[in-house]
């Protein structure tokens, strides 16, 4: 489901499932200038994505159906899809730690509004 | 009757016969010349040899020989009877000294009694010296001679006497000293074996042909009368006694010796000859090999070893050799050291083999103790270490059963624990695993429940024979068992359980006291699990709760910071000045908050020895990516600029443990930007030297004063009393698990501060380059 999307803008898309934490991320990425969009289930994301082919991706890696990190690796195979930004969510653990490389930043839960909405307008 | 004094009266003056001597060649003086010849020889070799034992009474008896042969010789050479009157007289000297010497002989011989004894030797020569006396006065008394006189009837011109009664006593004496000296070495004849026979059957032919000879003279049997036949036989004497000292080297190989030291040594001595026969054993030998000596003699050794074959064979052919070997069982059973030694004749060919056999029991014994207490010593320490390593319970009694086993020499051994009113299997060794799972209600496995019940070991001497064996044993051959009690207190927590499968070996108080011992130890390993256990739940439950607490804390958290920074914004429309303050205010107090929770987390996780570092190249500079957190934006809201330097001299990719690194970096950063109200907070990343690399954040701050900065490390502490108001909140422990993980990783924080002009925090770490090339999926 598209919030906004207007001609010039680019698309970031937030993959999440927590709404909470959902209008967070949204919020800060269209502060920054971004059309966005919501997939909140895990299993949905991928086909979305190959669908829309945003310029940046916020993914957290708790997701129900299919992981952060299935995704990560799935999109990251996907040559059409090279160009885009991902940025991984998560809470202080571990786990995301061997992602580094395949992502383009990892951003600690909770992720300040602020600071989500910087790095977007620096990226776009 | 009285004395009739043929010839000369007795108030002549003597000394005219003296100087009238005179002599006639007749060859019967052979009869007492090579007598003379033969003993003196033999007395001349004595003497030379009077060191070896023996050999003085010996050379003695030879010389009194000598003296009494040279003195018939001459009797018979002599040619009228003052002459033959006067040497018949100092024969005497010879013939009393004789028998005494023989008599000395024979008893040294046989018992190495003090030749030297003045005494005795006194007591002894009473009467030869009266004899002595008496014969040369016998003219004046009679009591030696009554009566001399010229036979020129036999084949030669003998003198012929008539006894006086001394003569008889003098005889008697002399009879009684040469049966008591030859019934001595028939004695020690029957009583030696093998080499030394023929030696003592040689003296018996020395000593009994003087008797043969006496008799013969005394009887009135003599076929040569009235040649004296008594020097005549000690020429066989002489001959006999030579035999015994060339031949059987009466004198090299003193038989004392050997009496001594092979008789009545402990160790067993056993000779056999080239056909394996046995020809020597010694009593200790014969009692190892439960024969009499007299029974073990000249016969085969394969007889008397019967009971051994296997030793009959171990040495049927060895030449030369030691072992050690075991004789009976049980607490009886014996070791030996055997030596086989070869005996070689003069052509060097093998003429038998001596084996010697030294007992070691006690050696044995010794050594066994000590491997008991070195074993012993192993099982502690084993145990120990297993304890504080923390090995699962059923690890740690499996070990104690394996310990027992050996210190106990039971090779069956299992642990049965109580779980509610039922003993169950808990360890085992491999030879009865048929008892895994094993369980026994009250009513079976008898020992088990009585050594519950009574507290006290349990012991069955005969378990085959047992009425109330179990059924489950059957399968292998247990015989002694021993179930000891595992006690806590007045709690019998289970059973040690120890089983041998040779019948006739109990266990004696010893073993039990080790196995009790090892129960002990094993109530502390249980105890001691049990407790670690229960701190492992508590620890799981404390670990849990803190997920929990990061996880539900933070959540809210989130959703706080989120929302409050969209107000500030202005997301949801224009706010006030004031406003904007209330809402830095907000943000910086969750930012704290949500610091506390990560930090009581890392805390935990460091006391609880969670934390394992993971070690993989990484980018320093993407260490730096933490500028991007909370920090900055505590910093941007309160004004202070956040600066950072990558040194170039730094290789591209380092070792270590990024994520570890990261949350050092980050609890230094919030510590600078808490602390310092204006300026700046500057991070840098620094090569220090070839093996050092460090991570060091500055800030200009209000300093810490020397004697504070040692305790800043310290978990929970927030400043000295009072200023603690002027503190902004925090957990106290972000420090704490910055020395924590710094120390993990092999390095070392260092603070440098001056009251007043800012603080600088230096995290020293080994380097280590990673490999330029790392494929990254």
């Amino acid at each position: 489901m598209t919030e906004q999307a207007a001609g010039d803008q680019p698309l970031a898309f937030v993959i999440e499932d927590d709404p909470k934490q959902a209008a967070i991320f949204l919020q800060a990425l269209q502060m920054a200038g971004y059309a966005t969009e919501l997939v909140n289930d895990g299993g949905l994301a991928l086909e979305r994505l190959l669908a829309a082919r945003p310029s940046l991706v916020v993914l957290d890696l708790q997701l129900p159906n299919a992981s952060g990190e299935t995704i990560l690796r799935q999109l990251r195979a996907e040559p059409s899809l090279a160009a885009m930004r991902v940025l991984l969510a998560t809470a202080q653990d571990r786990r995301a730690e061997h992602l580094r490389a395949l992502s383009d930043l990892i951003l600690l839960k909770p992720v300040s509004f602020v600071q989500l909405r910087d790095l977007a307008l620096r990226l776009r | 009757m009285g004395p009739v004094w043929v010839g000369r009266p007795r108030a002549h003056p003597p000394t005219v016969e003296y100087v009238s001597v005179q002599y006639a060649f007749t060859p019967y003086s052979l009869f007492a010349l090579i007598p003379m010849l033969i003993s003196g020889t033999l007395a001349l070799y004595a003497a030379w040899h009077r060191s070896v034992p023996g050999a003085t009474p010996f050379a003695v008896l030879m010389a009194a020989i000598t003296e009494w042969s040279a003195g018939y010789a001459l009797e018979i050479l002599g040619a009228d009877l003052p002459t033959k009157v006067f040497w018949g007289k100092v024969q005497y000297l010879g013939i009393v000294v004789a028998p005494v010497a023989w008599f000395l002989f024979a008893q040294l011989y046989n018992h190495a009694r003090q030749w030297e004894d003045r005494r005795r030797l006194a007591a002894l020569a009473v009467i030869p010296a009266i004899t002595m006396l008496l014969a040369a006065t016998t003219e004046g008394h009679g009591l030696i001679w009554s009566s001399v006189a010229l036979d020129a009837t036999a084949p030669f011109l003998a003198l012929t006497v008539g006894h006086g009664v001394w003569f008889w006593i003098h005889t008697a004496y002399s009879y009684v000293l040469l049966l008591l000296g030859t019934l001595l070495l028939l004695q020690i004849s029957l009583r030696r074996q093998g080499l030394y026979r023929l030696q003592v059957a040689a003296l018996v032919a020395g000593g009994v042909s003087p008797w043969v000879g006496n008799a013969l003279v005394l009887s009135g049997l003599n076929p040569w009368a009235p040649l004296d036949l008594t020097p005549l036989a000690f020429t066989v004497t002489g001959a006999a006694l030579g035999m015994a000292v060339f031949q059987f080297r009466l004198l090299d190989l003193a038989p004392i010796a050997r009496e001594t030291v092979v008789e009545a040594m402990a160790d067993g001595m056993l000779v056999l000859d080239a056909q394996n026969r046995i020809v020597d054993i010694n009593p200790a030998a014969a009692q190892l090999l439960a024969v009499s000596p007299g029974q073990a003699i000249s016969r085969p050794a394969a007889e008397v070893f019967r009971h051994w074959p296997h030793l009959l064979q171990r040495y049927q052919d060895v030449g030369q050799a030691t072992d050690e070997i075991s004789l009976g069982e049980g607490p009886t059973q014996r070791h030996y050291e055997v030596r086989v030694s070869p005996l070689l004749d003069r052509r060097q060919r093998l003429a038998g083999r001596v084996l010697v056999a030294h007992d070691i029991t006690g050696r044995r014994r010794a050594a066994e103790v000590q491997r008991r207490d070195a074993e012993w010593m192993r099982a502690l320490y084993n145990i120990t270490l297993d304890l504080l390593n923390h090995r699962d319970i059923d690890g740690l009694l499996q070990t104690i059963v394996e310990r027992a086993v050996v210190l106990l020499n039971a090779p069956y051994g299992e642990i049965m624990l109580l779980e509610g009113d039922e003993f169950v299997v808990r360890a085992f060794t491999q030879n009865q695993a048929f008892v895994r799972g094993d369980r026994v209600k009250r009513g079976e496995a008898r020992l088990t429940w009585q050594a519950h019940d009574t507290r006290r070991p349990v012991v069955v001497d005969d378990y085959a024979t047992w009425p109330h064996r179990r059924t489950l044993y059957d399968g292998v051959p247990i015989a002694a068992v021993a179930v000891i009690p595992i006690l806590s207190g007045d709690q019998c927590l289970g059973v040690l359980d120890l089983s041998r499968s040779e019948a006739g070996r109990p266990f004696d108080p010893d073993q039990l006291q080790v196995g009790e011992l090892l129960a002990q130890l094993a109530a502390v390993v249980l105890r001691s699990a049990q407790l670690y256990a229960q701190s492992q739940e508590a620890n799981r439950l404390k670990s849990r709760l803190l997920a929990n607490i990061s996880h539900d804390v933070r959540t809210p958290l989130g959703a706080i910071l989120g929302n409050t920074e969209m107000l500030q914004v202005g997301v949801y429309g224009d706010i006030t000045d004031q406003q904007s303050e209330a809402l830095t205010e907000i943000i910086a107090s969750t930012n704290l908050l949500l610091d506390f929770v990560n930090n009581l987390i890392g805390q935990s996780e460091i006391e609880s020895g969670k934390v394992i570092l993971k070690i993989e190249p990484f980018e320093p500079a993407s260490l730096l990516e933490v500028l991007q957190s909370t920090a900055k934006v505590l910093a941007q809201s309160k004004g202070l600029a956040l600066i950072s330097t990558l040194d170039a001299a730094l290789p591209p990719r380092l070792l270590g443990d990024a994520y570890r690194l990261r949350q050092i970096l980050l609890n230094l950063l919030s510590n600078a930007v808490k602390f310092t109200q204006h300026g700046s907070v500057t991070v840098r990343l620094q090569r220090v030297d070839d093996a050092h690399w460090a991570l060091q954040v500055t800030d200009t701050g209000p300093g810490i004063s020397a004697d504070v900065q040692a305790r800043v490390f310290e978990a929970f502490w927030k400043g000295p009393v009072g200023q603690s108001q002027a503190a902004p909140l925090g957990s106290g422990l972000g420090l704490a698990v910055v020395k924590e993980l710094t120390t993990l990783m092999g390095g070392q924080v260092t603070l440098e501060s001056t009251l007043g002009q800012g603080s600088t925090f230096t995290v020293s770490l080994p380097m280590a380059a990673a490999p330029e090339l790392e494929t990254v999926r």
